[in-house]
């Protein structure tokens, strides 16, 4: 059922082509039952669909453990409430449909060329969503720094078949590869993953297309960077076991840095959560590399408050960007948007009541515990930062004296979802577990390299 | 050899990239790593004066050496598939680009500010 | 007690929307709540603990103590004051529901502080505190959007350096709970660690009291806050920075934990390193309010001069230095109150905030005038009022340590602020009324009856002083400071000090005869007469009444002679170096660099992607291997 996920998009995507008037229906509909599919799924957890009978390590296999059930849920999740905003969506449905196959399949998929074709798709459609607007040349080059490491991850993947003799993820992590070619193989995974995991200084592209226009941000701050940071945690806990980890734990430190004073300096409301995005992004790198259970888990729950917090202050702010000529004060006419926006931004700083808390303080707490002494000197360094830009925002846009005296209807959908985020960030603060539970099986499932491959050496005894 | 072949052609699509204003050069120094990385793969699954996989008179039956790995082929079809889609795309945009900024050479172009 | 809070802060929210539909019935409604709290704070019996519950595996617990219950009273009776000061105030202000709402979060969050246990419910309510007064600010004039982020920052980088020094302390220990931590720290050799930590925690306490080397905030932040809130801002909130201070140099116990590092007189080296701050504090405070044209950010420099005299007082750990330093606390809190709800009094009246653009108020409003003149009284440490105890106490502890250059600065901060303080009392009240608010009525009683209690417990507890020093002394106590030593002798009507003693009532009765004298004196004179300066010019031949230095005026504009009150002595340090642009350096030194590297790396062309691409692999093959 789990490779429903992948091609009931694609066909309806396919559907769509042929008549236009019914690609909006059609994305609502796709969206809404891939959501119950996800759902569905919770009882076959952990399960492996091998495609067309190709029995791993030959063919392709499609794996749902704890971790990838997770990143789905959350991906198509973010999908589904994406898909309300019909004037927002435009005329993008199909290519959202085609994204939405591809996060699925670039999560669920146990194999290494798989997955890059995956994220070439991601990629493509992502220019093609960063196109809106006519923000062309941004999505330009986010086209060429995509393709380029698209090209570094599939190079990794043919050095890892010539040393496995296969593209099986399971069977990756199950041979011992030579030192000399497991660094060339890390690197070019890090550089080529890097790109959509945001690792300084790969990032350029970030603020371009998530500042560009009204739609990518909502994506791609969410569900895309979701599916890239879940296929970091995937490749490099079990599939390459720990090499590279502290390569990455330092260029997550420099990202944190770079990115919050990237934001600090910029001017642009989008562009700076655009930056802001980077740091969080940086926040969870340097957590998963840390490889620990507890450090893991809490990494993928900061990424949930993250996600649904930007998907909050994006959904807000292109909103408030596209609307107004000045920002100042506006909203004093947007009481419901302006608190959404406040709470998930107090919850981005970490402060109490909001889930932004949770995560922080227990990193920090275990940070302490394994005595690393830098990651939470560097982290409460930035959140100094963070609080500094977004407080000046939050306080431009509440109490300014108001410049654009245009008023726009309020928008009832886009408030209301964006309140019941923003609650639901309080009550992951009252009841973390709700989170924590879920991201403690991930971390379990990723850093669990054994029954992992087991799991798929099972599938391929067992048949289907 | 035949590496070596790919790592230059990788060497002049990033020299392409790093030195050409034209953003259409850059597209195609994109499309010659691509192609680069494209006969790299090639390249691994080759195997001296190995046959192309099929079962024929002279090979009637699975012997070690005597075809080329089939699988890298698959995948560089594959690829190729993907690199021209990339193109395309880039193209295309390319084109909105020039409506747009009036220009495709990264001096000339106007509006890009930021 | 945790009920109480949460349900502080739920009907926080409720009463938002009671605001909105009526702000006044909402801002009733916390005045009442507000008195109620302080009755709630007498009741609480000493020690109770309540557990709050678990968090990241350690047990999060409020404990009330006798430092918690004075520094809550002291709190509660400057917030209900601004709430009931608030009932009129509030229809000067655009968002008076948020208003509502936030002051009794900031309420919530401050007693929680009070009454936490451990440290990282301590930080819990602390952000409560500070987020919520981060949100008021922002509703003042057009200068405070900035101040609001001025203050959170500042705040912030207090707080996550003790954040960070609370999670030192954890992973050596593994426990928040701070009577632990004190055992522990007393017993713990290194005496490395043991700096760093109480000097992290401390760091919270620095930023939030205005202490130097975080100090500029409080200029921005109190000057520009909506001005009942200042009130709040300097009596209250500050009161939360010394209160971390206090923990960190008395509830961690100083003197048993730095045994070895005693530096001068049986003060330890950290110690000594916050007097020096505290001292340093003084003398800015002090100098930079003579030379303040804005009322409210006089007063702001004032607070920094007084966090300065907390500091040094606890700071010594002498029973008269903490128990001076800890009745300061209130002093200031109540003068400091006060005098800003009289200036957001004049505010609310005239609209300005400028000494140079008021004055002669005292005829319209001669209520406020006598609630300031009584709290700068205070202020200046002059008896009968409270404020002379606590700064006798800390000067004779000063004395008797031996340490005399913190005297002398101490001293000097005091006459400093007779020169500040009168400064306003001159510009604002006396002199000459401005044509503009001939028709500036007195507030309405709503708004001076806070006031003026708040006025009256001061001068109360300038006489008779013993009820307030009692709970001091059960704090020291607690602390073991000199557990044996009395300072406040009830039955003989004594304040007892190392040098001797007096008694507050006698010196309140020299006092009495002092002025009942200057009183007589007074009525024996000839009456002072008023002169109108217009009559020259509208009838002929009437006599010019007035001149001054041989010019004879005629515009009673130019008799105003608050611009530049203290010309002479601001000279002296006119081109002084200042720490708030340092600090504005620093921030404009980050956002330079974000906009490099904004400029490298993030805007370029697909080149320097690519780029940046190589450069990476490269590197890191380098670096690595």
């Amino acid at each position: 059922m789990m490779v429903l996920l992948i091609v009931l998009p694609l066909i309806f995507a396919f559907l769509a082509a042929i008549k236009k008037s019914f690609s909006y229906p059609l994305l609502v509909t796709s969206t809404v039952v891939n959501v119950i599919i996800v759902l569905l799924l919770k009882t076959s957890v952990p399960s492996v669909h091998v495609l067309g009978g190709w029995k791993p390590p030959f063919g392709i296999n499609l794996v749902l453990d704890d971790a990838s059930y997770y990143a789905v849920l959350i991906a198509n999740i973010v999908f589904f409430l994406v898909a309300l905003f019909k004037e927002t969506v435009g005329k993008y449905s199909t290519v959202l449909m085609v994204m939405l196959a591809a996060v699925n399949g670039f999560v669920l998929t146990g194999d290494l060329f798989n997955s890059f074709v995956f994220l070439e798709i991601l990629t493509a459609t992502g220019v093609i969503l960063a196109s809106k607007r006519e923000n062309y040349y941004n999505a330009f080059k986010y086209l060429v720094l995509g393709s380029l490491a698209g090209s570094m991850y599939l190079l990794a993947t043919i050095f890892t078949y010539t040393q496995v003799g296969s593209l099986n993820m399971a069977h990756a992590s199950y041979f011992a590869i030579s030192e000399k070619a497991i660094v060339v193989i890390t690197i070019l995974y890090l550089v080529g993953l890097g790109v959509e995991a945001k690792l300084f200084p790969l990032n350029g592209w970030v603020s371009g297309v998530y500042g560009g226009n009204d739609l990518s941000p909502l994506v791609m701050a969410t569900a895309v960077s979701f599916a890239a940071l879940y296929m970091m945690g995937r490749l490099f806990l079990t599939v390459f076991g720990g090499y590279a980890l502290h390569i990455l734990y330092v260029l997550a430190l420099i990202t944190i840095v770079a990115g919050e004073l990237a934001a600090l300096y910029q001017k642009n409301l989008l562009k700076t959560l655009a930056y802001s995005s980077i740091a969080q992004a940086g926040i969870v790198l340097a957590a998963i590399s840390k490889s620990t259970e507890k450090m893991v888990s809490l990494a993928y729950f900061h990424l949930t408050n993250d996600v649904i917090a930007k998907f909050v202050l994006f959904l807000v702010a292109t909103f408030l960007v596209y609307n107004y000529k000045n920002l100042n004060g506006v909203f004093k006419k947007h009481k419901v948007l302006g608190t959404a926006f406040t709470i998930s931004s107090m919850s981005l700083i970490g402060f109490p009541l909001f889930a932004g808390f949770q995560s922080k303080l227990r990193m920090l707490m275990e940070m302490f515990k394994t005595s690393d002494y830098l990651f939470p000197a560097v982290l409460l360094f930035a959140t100094v930062i963070e609080l500094t830009y977004l407080v000046r925002w939050n306080v431009k846009l509440w109490f300014e004296d108001i410049e654009d005296e245009s008023e726009v209807k309020g928008p009832a959908l886009r408030a209301t979802i964006s309140i019941i985020l923003a609650i639901l960030l309080v009550g992951i603060f009252l009841a973390p577990n709700i989170i924590l539970n879920p991201t403690t099986k991930v971390a379990k499932a990723l850093l669990d390299s054994t029954s992992y491959i087991n799991n798929v050496i099972a599938s391929s005894m067992g048949g289907m | 050899m035949v590496f070596w072949i790919s790592a230059i052609l990788i060497g002049i699509g990033v020299y392409g990239l790093l030195t050409q204003k034209n953003l259409f050069k850059q597209l195609i120094s994109l499309s010659i790593i691509d192609t680069a990385v494209n006969i790299f793969i090639i390249a691994v699954g080759y195997v001296d004066n190995g046959k192309a996989p099929i079962y024929s008179k002279a090979v009637p039956k699975f012997m070690e050496g005597a075809f080329v790995d089939p699988l890298p082929q698959a995948l560089v079809l594959t690829a190729i598939v993907i690199g021209v889609g990339v193109l395309a795309l880039g193209a295309s945009l390319l084109v909105k680009v020039k409506e747009k900024h009036s220009s495709i050479d990264v001096e000339n172009m106007k509006g890009v500010g930021e | 007690m945790f009920t109480l809070l949460v349900a502080l802060l739920i009907f926080s929210v409720v009463n938002y929307f009671i605001s909105k539909a009526s702000w006044r019935v909402g801002s009733i409604i916390n005045a009442l709540i507000g008195s109620y709290l302080i009755f709630q704070v007498f009741t609480i019996p000493k020690g109770t603990e309540v557990t709050i519950g678990k968090f990241l595996g350690e047990t999060l617990a409020l404990q009330w103590t006798n430092a918690g219950f004075y520094f809550s009273f002291v709190s509660l009776l400057v917030i209900v004051a601004v709430m009931f000061f608030a009932i009129k105030w509030l229809d000067s202000q655009k968002h008076p529901a948020a208003f509502n709402m936030f002051i009794l979060m900031v309420t919530a969050g401050s007693l929680g502080v009070f009454m936490a246990k451990d440290l990282i419910t301590l930080y819990i309510f602390w952000e409560i505190a500070v987020l919520s007064s981060m949100l008021i600010i922002p509703m003042g004039k057009k200068e405070s959007r900035k101040a609001a982020v001025v203050y959170a920052v500042m705040s912030a980088v207090g707080t996550y350096m003790f954040l960070y020094g609370a999670f030192m302390i954890y992973s050596r220990y593994g426990t928040f709970s701070m009577p632990e931590i004190a055992k522990n720290l007393a017993n713990d050799p290194s005496t490395s660690f043991k700096v760093a930590v109480v000097l992290l925690i401390a760091a919270a306490g620095i930023a939030k009291s205005g202490i130097f080397p975080l100090h500029t905030w409080l200029r921005i932040a109190h000057g520009n806050a909506p001005d009942a809130f200042s009130a709040v801002l300097s009596g209250q909130l500050v009161k939360l920075g010394s209160y971390v201070l206090m923990i960190s140099v008395a509830v961690f116990p100083s003197l048993k934990i730095f045994a070895n590092l005693k530096l001068y007189s049986g003060v330890p080296a950290p110690n000594y390193f916050l007097i020096a701050l505290g001292a340093a504090s003084i003398i800015i405070g002090t100098l930079m309010a003579i030379k303040q044209d804005d009322m409210k950010m006089l007063i702001a420099y004032s607070s920094v001069a007084n966090g300065g005299y907390i500091l040094v007082g606890i700071g010594t750990m002498d029973p008269l230095g903490f128990e001076g330093g800890v009745l300061h606390v209130f002093n200031h809190a109540l003068a400091a109150a006060v005098i800003f709800m009289a200036f957001a009094s004049v505010v609310y009246r005239t609209h300005t905030k400028k000494i140079s653009e008021l004055g002669g108020l005292i005829h319209k409003m001669p209520i406020t005038y006598i609630a300031y003149l009584f709290a700068i009284i205070s202020l200046a440490g002059i008896p009968p009022m409270s404020g002379f105890i606590s700064k006798w106490m800390i000067y004779q502890a000063l004395v008797r340590k031996g340490m005399f250059i913190t005297a002398a600065i101490a001293f000097f901060g005091s006459i400093g602020s007779f020169l500040y303080v009168f400064r306003p009392l001159a510009g604002v009240f006396l002199g000459q009324l401005p044509r503009k608010y001939k028709d500036v009525k007195e507030v309405p009683p709503i708004m001076w009856i806070p006031m003026l209690v708040l006025v009256a417990i001061s001068f109360v507890m300038g006489v008779w002083p013993f009820p307030i020093l009692q709970p001091i002394e059960n704090m020291r106590a607690d602390f073991g400071i000199a557990p044996s030593f009395k300072i406040a002798d009830a039955q003989n009507w004594l304040v007892r000090g190392f040098s001797g003693s007096w008694n507050p009532v006698i010196v309140f009765n020299l006092f009495i005869t002092g002025f009942i004298v200057a009183y007589i004196l007074y009525t024996l004179f000839p009456k002072p007469k008023k002169v109108d300066l217009l009559k020259p010019h509208k009838e002929e031949g009437a006599p010019i009444n007035i001149y001054t230095s041989g010019e004879f005026i005629y515009t009673p504009e130019l008799y105003h002679y608050n611009t530049k009150f203290y010309a002479g002595f601001e000279r002296m340090y006119e081109k002084h170096p200042s720490w708030e642009k340092l600090l504005y350096m620093l921030a404009k030194f980050f956002h330079d660099v974000g906009e490099w590297i904004h400029g490298w790396f993030f805007r370029p062309s697909p080149s320097a992607y690519t780029f940046w691409l190589a450069m990476t692999i490269l590197i890191i093959f380098w670096v690595r291997w």
